[in-house]
């Protein structure tokens, strides 16, 4: 295959996994609205229904009897849609990166459109890894949402393949992206997770035990497991960060630019949300700052990352703007 | 030195000129760095000839490796080598203010004590040389040639022998930092006290960090407790 034909598969698969993302949220967002009419004289079917939810985990397993059209069935079936068309989606925009990286020759991490598409690549797969091991299919419609609005948003600083600026060639370019991509992805995970721990703390908080029944909101897991959730995923992804932009980006900076920190836009704003996110691991920790005040903490700290990635690509300078457009 | 670093941090052009006064003595020859401004190396600088009789001279302007026209009519480089390198630039006379001590730019002109030249029009004048050329200002004034064009590099050596030290301090820190998010310290407590011929055992676990299940760990704390006091 030429370079055009591989660059082509990229733009046709990344396309396509836009379009399955934005049908996997819709499945999900189907699922939120099915679950309204779930009626709380349903609800002692709870249990085994959320067992349900569970096993979808495992694509496929345990079809639902045929003609069973209650709303809680109809929920489980479009939830396991959801997550196989995302599983789809997935497997899409993979060949679409590496389709990229074949048209251009190296990694495709060399501009903000392809840093864009490994990022959601990345954080769809903390999302699956995480169905799988935890039923986290509750995130589903944020995950995927947020993959189509920044996929859409990535064709807006589209750039054809192409080979990169000197400054990029190292094999710290591997270590420092990749590291940064991954703790990047379980930032969108772990903001989804804080996101719905705050929706659903609230509404315990507001909500008498006996009414909590009934409605997409009660069946989920509890506050305190999303909580839980929440402050794993952000566990791993904060030493991950730490490796990519606190002690692989300098090292690198020394060999490219000749010095270690700089003080540069982007390495500012990487500080930044390594302080907010240190500030959240330490907040869990203390009395009175643990629950909403940290879950707050942790979006704070995942608007410092997105502005690290969109406003300082368009609107900033410095030594990272080939990262821009 | 050995195992010094060497990094190119900044190159561009600098090109050699040589300026005569009004009386045709020649006052400044060399080559002045000037400042790459963008990707096609438009760079810019001055020359400053305080030696010029009878004022002091200063010319501020561009230099463009590759010059062409664009459609606005205005010189751009269109190519960053120097394929058809020029040189753009006003011309000012008067004081160039480096008698005062105040310290200034070499790359700018401190314009408080200095004139524009002009044509007797009132239009500034404003000089185009291709390599070789001299231009002649009005009334004479002087003039500049622009001789050939020669190319500046910066260098930066460092040399950091201890630069291990904080890579292992720095690796060090984020062992413990997993080793903090991921251990788990928990304590544990059974309490066991006589009353009324009972024995009552009471069991508790304290969690240091959150996300864990205290409540199956209690139980088997409690399992664990009762296994033992039955053999």
């Amino acid at each position: 295959m030429t370079q055009a034909t591989w660059a082509s598969l990229s733009n046709h698969a990344v396309a396509a996994a836009t379009v399955v993302f934005a049908v996997a949220c819709l499945a999900h967002l189907l699922e939120f609205a099915a679950a309204r009419t779930v009626s709380p004289a349903v609800s002692p079917a709870h249990a085994e229904e959320s067992a349900l939810v569970g096993a979808g985990g495992s694509i496929g397993r345990s079809p639902l009897p045929a003609g069973s059209a209650s709303p809680v069935d109809r929920g489980a079936l479009l939830s396991r849609i959801g997550v196989s068309l995302t599983v789809l989606a997935e497997l899409l925009i993979v060949v679409g990166g590496l389709s990229r990286g074949m048209a251009a020759g190296r990694v495709p991490w060399g501009n903000m459109y392809e840093f864009a598409t490994t990022g959601i690549t990345v954080a769809v797969a903390v999302y699956l890894v995480l169905v799988r091991l935890q039923q986290v299919q509750w995130l589903g419609a944020v995950v995927t949402g947020f993959a189509v609005v920044v996929l859409g948003l990535a064709m807006l600083v589209y750039v054809p393949a192409g080979p990169l600026v000197p400054a990029l060639h190292s094999y710290w370019l591997l270590l420092h992206v990749s590291a940064a991509a991954v703790a990047g992805g379980a930032f969108v995970v772990g903001a989804g997770a804080s996101l719905f721990y705050l929706v659903k703390e609230r509404a315990e908080r507001r909500t008498p035990p006996e009414q909590q029944t009934g409605g997409y909101l009660w069946r989920l897991p509890t506050a305190a497991a999303m909580d839980r959730l929440a402050y794993r995923v952000h566990a791993f992804a904060f030493p991950v960060w730490t490796f990519a932009a606190l002690i692989a980006g300098p090292i690198w900076a020394q060999y490219a630019w000749g010095r270690y920190w700089g003080w540069d836009p982007k390495e500012v704003w990487a500080f930044i949300t390594w302080v907010v996110y240190a500030a959240y691991l330490h907040a869990r920790a203390t009395a009175g700052w643990h629950g909403r005040a940290a879950a707050i903490l942790a979006l704070v700290g995942f608007a410092t990352f997105l502005f690290n990635f969109v406003g300082i690509n368009l609107f900033g300078s410095g030594l990272h703007s080939y990262a821009g457009v | 030195m050995d195992g010094s670093s060497v990094y190119l941090v900044g190159q561009g052009y600098a090109p050699e000129v040589t300026v005569r006064d009004g009386k045709g003595d020649v006052v400044f020859s060399g080559a002045v760095p000037f400042l790459p401004e963008d990707a096609s190396y438009t760079s810019s600088g001055v020359v400053k000839v305080p030696d010029a009789q009878p004022a002091q001279l200063g010319f501020e302007g561009f230099f463009l490796p590759t010059l062409a026209v664009n459609p606005q009519g205005v010189p751009v480089s269109a190519f960053p080598g120097a394929a058809r390198p020029a040189l753009l630039f006003f011309a000012y006379t008067g004081d160039l203010g480096l008698n005062s001590g105040a310290p200034q730019s070499v790359y700018s002109l401190d314009k408080a004590g200095l004139t524009q030249v002009r044509h007797k029009d009132g239009t500034p004048v404003r000089g185009l040389l291709l390599e070789g050329q001299t231009f002649q200002l009005p009334g004479g004034a002087g003039s500049i040639t622009y001789d050939r064009t020669r190319k500046f590099a910066r260098f930066q050596i460092s040399h950091s022998s201890l630069k291990l030290v904080p890579l292992g301090a720095a690796a060090t820190g984020v062992l413990g930092l997993i080793a903090s998010l991921f251990l788990r310290p928990r304590r544990a407590w059974v309490q066991a006290r006589s009353e009324g011929g009972r024995t009552v055992v009471e069991v508790a676990r304290l969690d240091r960090a959150s996300g864990a299940d205290l409540g199956s760990d209690v139980s088997d704390l409690v399992h664990a407790v009762k296994g033992t006091s039955a053999t």
